[in-house]
């Protein structure tokens, strides 16, 4: 593997934990044995990617007309990981090191030998108490040679602070990215994480630790409407009391793309509320991989957890895996899950054709409904606006 | 001039043949009820007429307004001017019944190369519709048929008609489910919508829809073919006798 000879070798100016290094490579890259891989195929090429230092050729910079411009937004841009704003800000991640690790996909090849870089992190620390924060972070990958890029950033939310995060994933097909975002939120404090993905030629591989403290709401709104390959891992552990969490997920998985979302639920207090609610749309031969699981620790009585996903096929080749659980060892407890997958249906495509309307625009409103029903659930007006607008375009 | 002209219409449905052939001529300005017992084929007719795909017409042909109806897609025929208010409206959830109705009403005006109705002008339009028809304004913007009780979905039905100013509209038991009073607004709905220029195809059960919408001419439909036509005091024979006497004539 490429990537892992590139770390070994000396001339970067990353600082390697040799022993994650070993372990990732002894792990090797998942195959279709791999529980988390196993119906996620890997990007194409995936042993010729090195490790992107900071000298990486640049191919011609990518546009970011496809984000939302949040115009209260502090502005972030990273460049093949780096960012010129906080470059010497960068430090190592022992903060939170303890925590972070205790995750689904601590055993990933990918998590590891990101892991294996100690002098990569930025932290963003949310601290004004009456005022809401708001941060857009883009992720821009576009070096000229196939490269691995791993990025690490913290969000750190003190007592009572209010901040909505803006993550903007643009990248070219030379690279993928591979990003950890490490989230704490204190009690009382409220967060917005709205994750996007609307790059064509894109490959992300997210992974996101989230813990969160008593009376403190979450919402993540995780869209990806294009890219070639986009995985987000995602654990949330609800370690405080009366917390509320919404975790909304879109996607939209065409050619032969693929859009896969893990996510693990802990609920590890008692009192507090989360609902999942991911849909998709999987066009031509695109796959969609939807792994959901609510997990109720013994002595967190009085959970509400539930957790929602649908899927419409338009195509013949389109797939989509979904796997929803519980694992629930409390007792008082109020959790479900479901999931549906299916195509469009005839009986409601002929009532609009019935009425006048082609048979494509018949099905495009439908599609369109089915997603708003999601996207109306996004509480920031503009953004929300946006994405229609967005998807109205995909759908065209 | 026939407005629809139907000549020996066979269908079948997953090799069943269910219409065994029905001619049927409607002119301009006429009502015609066609009845019939449970099963005979008057759904089957009129979602075969509408375009429906699951059906596979086997024989016969079906002229509209000049053209072969057999030939155009389901949202052609409804931009000719056809218009089917179905026995059981489908539900679909996030489209609201507005914007749907307007892209709708825009596509047919498109088809005949008008103007297309802004927003503004639309709303406007539709809730005068909607008063011939006492259809509450609420319904106005909820998602098609979503939650609307079965007398809501069948003034909905009527309501669109209202909208799309139908050449031909096929109404398909849309008296039931519906109380007196209900049967009564949508009954004046009809007759205020009528003109010499459009024609009515009744499906019902019942005698009492007819007391209302006065039809020009009453069709028994059994076991998929028409078997007997006559005018409205047919109607009133058959609320009397049961439809026995026509199936078995010998008894
Ligand atoms: N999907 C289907 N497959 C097979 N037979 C069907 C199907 N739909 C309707 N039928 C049959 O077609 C016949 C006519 O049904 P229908 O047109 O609904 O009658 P009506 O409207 O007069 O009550 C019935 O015998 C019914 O069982
Ligand atoms: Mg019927």
């Amino acid at each position: 593997m490429k990537f892992i000879e590139s770390l070994k070798e000396q001339n970067h100016n990353f600082k390697i934990n040799s022993e994650k290094l070993q372990q990732a490579e002894s792990l090797g890259l998942p195959n279709f044995k791999t529980e988390l891989w196993k119906n996620t195929p890997l990007p194409r090429n995936i042993y010729d990617y090195s490790i992107a230092t900071h000298n990486s050729d640049r191919n011609q910079p990518l546009s970011i007309s496809d984000v939302f411009v949040e115009p209260n937004a502090e502005h972030y841009k990273f460049e093949n990981g780096f960012c010129q704003q906080l470059k010497n800000q960068q430090f190592e991640n022992q903060l939170i090191e303890n925590k972070i690790d205790e995750c689904f996909f601590a055993k990933d090849i990918f998590y590891l030998l990101n892991k294996s870089i100690e002098n990569i992190a930025n932290q963003f620390v949310f601290n004004h108490k009456n005022e809401k924060q708001i941060v857009r972070l883009d992720y821009i990958s576009d070096a000229a040679n196939l490269e691995l890029i791993n990025l690490q950033n913290n969000f750190v939310l003190e007592e009572s602070a209010n901040a909505e995060i803006f993550l903007n994933f643009i990248g070219n097909d030379n690279t993928i990215q591979n990003n950890i975002f490490t989230i704490i939120q204190s009690p009382n404090s409220h967060l917005k994480i709205n994750i996007l993905s609307n790059n064509k030629d894109s490959q992300i591989i997210n992974n996101f630790k989230i813990i969160i403290n008593d009376n403190a709401h979450l919402t993540i709104n995780n869209i990806s409407l294009k890219g070639k390959f986009v995985r987000n891992n995602i654990q949330v552990d609800i370690n405080g009391s009366n917390a509320e969490v919404i975790a909304n997920g879109f996607y939209y998985v065409s050619e032969n793309n693929v859009a896969d979302n893990h996510i693990l639920m802990n609920h590890n207090a008692p009192n507090s509320f989360s609902n999942q609610f991911y849909k998709g749309i999987i066009a031509d031969e695109g796959r969609g991989i939807f792994d959901g699981k609510i997990y109720v620790k013994k002595d967190a009585q009085k959970t509400d957890a539930y957790q929602t996903n649908r899927n419409i096929l338009i195509s013949q080749d389109a797939r989509i895996f979904t796997k929803p659980a519980l694992e629930i060892y409390a007792d008082d407890v109020k959790c479900s899950h479901g999931a549906t997958s299916g195509f469009l249906q005839e009986e409601e495509i002929f009532y609009l054709m019935s009425r006048g309307i082609d048979k494509e625009n018949s099905q495009k409103l439908l599609l369109k409904a089915f997603a708003n029903d999601l996207i109306e659930k996004i509480s920031n007006e503009e953004y929300k606006i946006w994405l229609e607008n967005q998807i109205e375009k995909i759908l065209e | 001039m026939n407005l629809l002209k139907i000549n020996n219409l066979k269908a079948k449905i997953n090799d069943n043949e269910i219409l065994h052939g029905i001619n049927l001529e409607v002119k301009p300005g006429e009502i015609h009820a066609i009845m019939g017992p449970n099963g005979s084929g008057k759904s089957t007719l009129a979602s075969v007429l509408a375009g429906k795909s699951n059906y596979e017409v086997t024989e016969g042909s079906v002229e509209f307004n000049g053209k072969d109806l057999l030939e155009l897609a389901p949202d052609e025929r409804a931009k000719e001017g056809l218009f089917l208010a179905f026995q059981y409206p489908v539900e679909i959830p996030g489209v609201s019944n507005v914007n749907f109705l307007r892209t709708a009403l825009n596509e047919h005006k498109k088809y005949r190369g008008e103007e297309l109705m802004e927003a503004g002008t639309f709303l406007k339009f539709v809730r005068e519709k909607a008063k011939i028809i006492q259809f509450d304004n609420k319904y106005l913007t909820r998602p098609v048929n979503e939650g609307f009780s079965g007398g809501e979905k069948k003034k909905n039905e009527i309501f669109q008609m209202a909208v799309l100013e139908p050449k031909l509209a096929i109404l398909d038991e849309t008296d039931s489910g519906l109380d007196i009073d209900a049967l009564k607004i949508v009954a004046d709905g009809v007759n205020a919508l009528r003109n010499e220029n459009n024609a009515y195809i009744v499906i019902t059960h019942y005698q009492r829809l007819l007391n209302y919408i006065v039809p020009d001419f009453v069709h028994i439909l059994y076991n998929g073919k028409i078997i007997k036509t006559g005018g409205k005091e047919l109607a009133l024979e058959l609320e009397e006798k049961g439809y026995d006497w026509i199936i078995n004539p010998e008894n």
